[in-house]
């Protein structure tokens, strides 16, 4: 477990260095991400210390939600004034953004056949 | 008798504590996740939904702001981030399974990708919501912990970002039986790409009810559709 968390936190804080020194337009823990993956690319596999760390924690990625979704507290008076419009704007764009993925999926994975 | 000056004084250092932060933070997600598992896992009743709602009523009580919370979960907040980075592994795994579907699943999530975000801000100027907002709603379709910190990085709110991820996950397991209905898949890889696309963990979730297969083309579309947003997100907004 802590063997596999060092190497998770030593990419994360890898991609924080690059995103501040290339200046990159890109959250840190993504920058992380990628480095990660270019890194399993290159090793050709994971190592069952790193998946055995990384499957704990997303079995707690709710959790470690808390924090910053209870930020939510100071935004009540103006989500109770406007929660008709975003909840409409969220409804409508999932059904448009499901049905454009699910043709365009259809109409290439046909296309292969 | 009780000194009531020394109870307030005590109680002041029990609530300043930076423990009973976190204690409330991991009482609140277990009690959450209890409920969830009793009510045979209700989407309604998802233990982020639960325990935020139970965390803000005790915040209220104790009287502790959310400022002051925030501070003492910070290292909660900072391990969000390892798990952004991890997502990295089933990403890595389901690509490299990936074979013969790999172009048609690569150009319907790029192209949803940008799609979504237009749709999802179009609509959002369009019934006049200011900007802030319409930042915090550009990042809906992307697996939260990613939403997170895009959408601080493009200027949104992250809280607001959060809990628009979460409310659109929710629409899956409502929603994606009667859309299946009306428009049948031809195969699991559709289903799955366009519930991954749309709906990120929680559809996920609701795909692997389906198949495996089905499952595991939207946890690839969730994790795609995360990464690419991320990539091109913050030089549109």
């Amino acid at each position: 477990m802590l063997m596999g968390l060092i190497v998770l936190v030593v990419f994360q804080l890898a991609g924080e260095w690059l995103a501040s020194y290339f200046s990159l337009p890109l959250p840190g823990p993504v920058c992380g991400l990628f480095l990660l993956l270019v890194f399993l690319i290159l090793r050709g596999g994971v190592d069952s210390f790193v998946l055995n760390a990384s499957n704990k924690l997303f079995a707690y990625l709710p959790m470690l939600l808390i924090p910053i979704t209870a930020g939510i507290y100071s935004w009540f008076n103006f989500l109770s004034s406007s929660w008709l419009e975003i909840g409409g704007v969220l409804l409508l764009s999932f059904f448009i953004t499901y049905l454009f993925s699910f043709f365009m999926m259809t109409l290439l994975s046909a296309r292969q056949r | 008798m009780i000194d009531l000056g020394k109870l307030q004084i005590a109680n002041q250092v029990l609530v300043g504590h930076p423990l009973f932060g976190i204690l409330m933070t991991f009482a609140c997600f277990q009690s959450a996740r209890f409920l969830f598992e009793k009510t045979g896992r209700f989407p309604l009743f998802h233990p982020l939904l639960v325990s935020v709602g139970l965390l803000i009523f005790f915040l209220d009580f104790v009287g502790l702001s959310y400022r002051s919370y925030f501070d003492s979960v910070e290292v909660l907040h900072w391990l969000l981030g390892t798990v952004t980075v991890a997502l990295a592994i089933p990403l890595y795994e389901s690509l490299r399974k990936l074979r013969t579907m790999f172009f048609p699943v690569i150009i319907t999530v790029v192209s949803s990708a940008a799609f979504a975000v237009f749709v999802v801000v179009a609509l959002a100027r369009f019934v006049g919501l200011d900007e802030q907002l319409v930042k915090s709603l550009a990042t809906k379709s992307v697996t939260t912990p990613i939403a997170v910190s895009l959408s601080e990085e493009i200027g949104g709110n992250a809280a607001l970002a959060a809990l628009f991820v979460l409310i659109t996950a929710l629409f899956a397991p409502i929603f994606v039986p009667l859309l299946l209905k009306i428009f049948p898949a031809k195969n699991d890889a559709v289903a799955g790409i366009a519930i991954g696309v749309s709906a990120h963990a929680i559809g996920t979730a609701k795909a692997l009810e389906i198949s495996r297969e089905c499952g595991a083309f939207s946890a690839l579309a969730m994790s795609l559709m995360g990464v690419i947003t991320a990539l091109f997100l913050p030089w549109f907004l």
